[in-house]
């Protein structure tokens, strides 16, 4: 053994592996062993990996599937195509790779599918990088505490609820309340303030013509620009709902790698969770409660951490979310709202009785919360909006215990009256969201009373003279304002220009 | 009923008995009738990739080779280098390939058949 030389093993093993033969165009291959409502069960393959793509070798050419279900006998995979095509018997070819969707800016304006394949009818995408569909947040040592704000241009959600760029608040409600128009509105406020914030709305199982629609007014109000919309109908396999969220989140990713700012727009989860529950029963995997799978909490927790705010160093990017959830009857007590209310970090409740009595939007504002954004408010609209809260609150309780009694003191009949024209002030029509200087303007001319001799039904009319008239006469100071970064107090120049002009605008309005 | 017995397993036990010396005849018959008492004829053909499998990892390969012509002893020969271990060829003639040949090996495949480079251009193209 004198001769075995073993100080080298490490370089002659590399050289050895250098050397070997490459076996190109070797090919692991299994077969369908049966297939049907979107799911392939398939022999071989004993290498695949999980969430591994695959491509079955049809009559007709290639669908991809990606594996979900790795056992002792067979794998489980959810095809990404149509399953009408695929036969018992069919080669299957491991791909080598987990699925990826091309990310950049190239995506802006587009409408492409979850697999980035645009469903505009546009030329075909072609990006410079791609990003995992699947990707692990970012870790604690990555993030930043929230502090810059993202405003809505919604009153009452920017002076009560403030969202901060890289939070994630939940949109809550019944059907027909309210929630996309918020979600509409967000958008169109980045566009409107130039906050530069790029908008990633995800339709999961929407229907189409709702999808056109909206399309429509972004193009219309002109945010489509700094928009990609991922569109998933409600005819498209179950597995493209269930990438959808997560292949977006890797276009919206891009962003926020890239020093920039996103807002992400899931509409809605409660879709997305049929949709995997779809999945997972099909895959034989054990039913829990509602029949939805053991692990349908980690579905929308991985998803959601993924926004985030990152720090200086990794160039302070964000991503902001705003998830969407359809609750039956009001009740934010099922299964899948609950869930994703104690992922969030807060969220905005929207209620079919104040919709119906007009308040619109319909914000709730005692079971609405944002737990987050308080760093995040801007210091003119947080120095006006501080009490709103707690003052609309009660004031809804005292409105319907007033129900009953007509004697009233005068303490609560004050409260009464400053509630209601709160309440009018709060309403805004959609599609018209508001910079921080006419929110700071209105809360404070309300709040200080200025408008108390103005009928409520007059309210809206009195707060539009009053914009006008600052906007004509005090632009600069107006201008100064919107930066946000100055309070809004009682001996303020600001403050004293606001009270004189809303004195005079209220003039026009009095009984 | 006692537990269900995988396929892994099953051909696992298979192969190890063929390779200890047991009839062929013998370990087939037990199998068919384990299938049979299981109610799980309908796995036949996927027992028989499984044992296949479990084979090849003896170093025992059946190989399938399609050509669109007859193979010549000295191609024979050297596909059965190519492959290495103790191989069993089984050949298939069929004219759509059009030329070229394909080596299927348990999981395994090599496609160098003009049918199939032309299928892959096509999909390049699409």
């Amino acid at each position: 053994m004198a001769d075995l030389a073993v100080t080298e093993l490490s370089k002659e093993l590399r050289d050895a592996i250098a050397g070997l033969e490459t076996s190109e165009g070797l090919e692991n291959v299994g077969i369908v062993i049966r297939v049907g409502d979107g799911v392939a069960w398939v022999h071989g393959l004993k290498s695949a990996g999980f969430s591994e793509m695959l491509e079955i070798e049809t009559k007709e050419g290639v669908v991809e599937a990606f594996a979900l279900n790795l056992m002792e006998d067979e794998i489980g995979a959810v095809l990404l195509g149509s399953d009408e095509f695929v036969s018992a018997g069919d080669k299957v070819r491991l791909k080598g790779t987990v699925l990826e969707v091309p990310v950049g800016p190239e995506l802006l304006g587009r409408i492409v599918d979850p697999l980035g394949r645009p469903l505009d009818g546009g030329p075909a995408i072609k990006t410079k990088q791609t990003g995992l569909v699947e990707r692990e947040a970012v870790g604690v040592i990555g993030r930043k505490h929230v502090h810059e704000p993202l405003m809505t241009g919604i009153m009452a959600i920017d002076a009560m609820f403030p969202i901060g760029r890289g939070q994630r608040e939940l949109i809550i409600g019944d059907r027909q309340t309210g929630k996309t128009a918020i979600a509409i509105d967000t958008m169109i406020n980045q566009a409107k303030q130039k906050t530069g914030v790029v908008n990633v709305y995800v339709a999961i199982g929407q229907k189409l013509s709702k999808i056109a629609r909206l399309v429509e007014r972004l193009k219309q109000e002109g945010v489509m620009e700094q928009t990609i919309i991922v569109a998933t109908g409600p005819s498209d396999p179950a597995s493209m709902l269930y990438l959808a969220p997560y292949a977006a989140t890797a276009m919206g990713e891009y962003f926020r790698d890239n020093k920039q700012h996103a807002l992400m727009i899931y509409d809605d989860l409660t879709k997305h969770a049929v949709a995997y529950r779809q999945m997972s029963l099909l895959l034989r995997r054990p039913p829990g409660r509602e029949a939805f799978p053991g692990d349908v909490f980690y579905l929308h927790s991985r998803l959601l951490e993924r926004s985030a705010k990152l720090t200086d160093e990794l160039g302070a990017g964000s991503l902001t979310a705003l998830p969407i959830i359809e609750t039956q009857a009001g009740d934010i007590s099922a299964y899948i709202p609950t869930n994703v209310i104690s992922i969030t970090d807060g969220q905005i409740f929207m209620e079919t009785d104040l919709f119906y009595q007009g308040i619109r939007p319909a914000i709730s504002a005692g079971l609405s919360v944002s737990r987050v954004g308080g760093d995040a408010q801007t210091k003119a609209v947080k120095s006006v909006g501080s009490h709103l809260k707690l003052g609309l609150s009660q004031f809804r309780e005292l409105a319907s215990f007033a129900q009953f009694g007509s004697d009233l003191d005068d303490a609560t009949k004050a409260q009464i009256d400053r509630g209601q024209r709160l309440t009018e002030l709060l309403k805004q029509s959609q599609y018209q969201p508001m910079s921080v200087w006419e929110q700071a303007a209105s809360i404070f001319a309300v709040n200080q009373g200025l408008f108390d001799k103005v009928p409520v039904a007059k309210i809206k009319d009195a707060q539009e003279a009053l914009l006008t008239k600052l906007w004509a006469e005090h632009k600069d100071a107006m201008r100064e304002l919107n930066k946000g970064a100055e309070k809004v107090e009682k001996d303020s120049n600001v403050a004293k220009l606001i009270v004189k002009t809303a004195e005079k605008a209220a003039k026009g309005f009095e009984a | 009923m006692a537990l269900r017995v995988s396929r892994r397993k099953l051909s696992a036990y298979a192969v190890g008995r063929l390779i200890g010396g047991a009839k062929k005849t013998e370990v087939l018959r037990e199998l068919a009738a384990y299938l049979v008492d299981t109610r799980r004829t309908r796995e036949l053909e996927l027992l028989v990739r499984d044992i296949e499998d479990a084979l090849a990892q003896r170093d025992i390969v059946v190989a399938n080779v399609t050509t669109a012509h007859p193979l010549s002893a000295q191609l024979k020969a050297e596909v059965e280098k190519l492959v290495g271990g103790k191989v069993q060829l089984k050949t298939t003639i069929d004219e759509n390939v059009l030329g070229g040949i394909r080596v299927e090996v348990p999981g395994k495949r090599y496609d160098g058949t003009i049918r199939h480079k032309l299928l892959q251009l096509k999909a390049k193209q699409l």
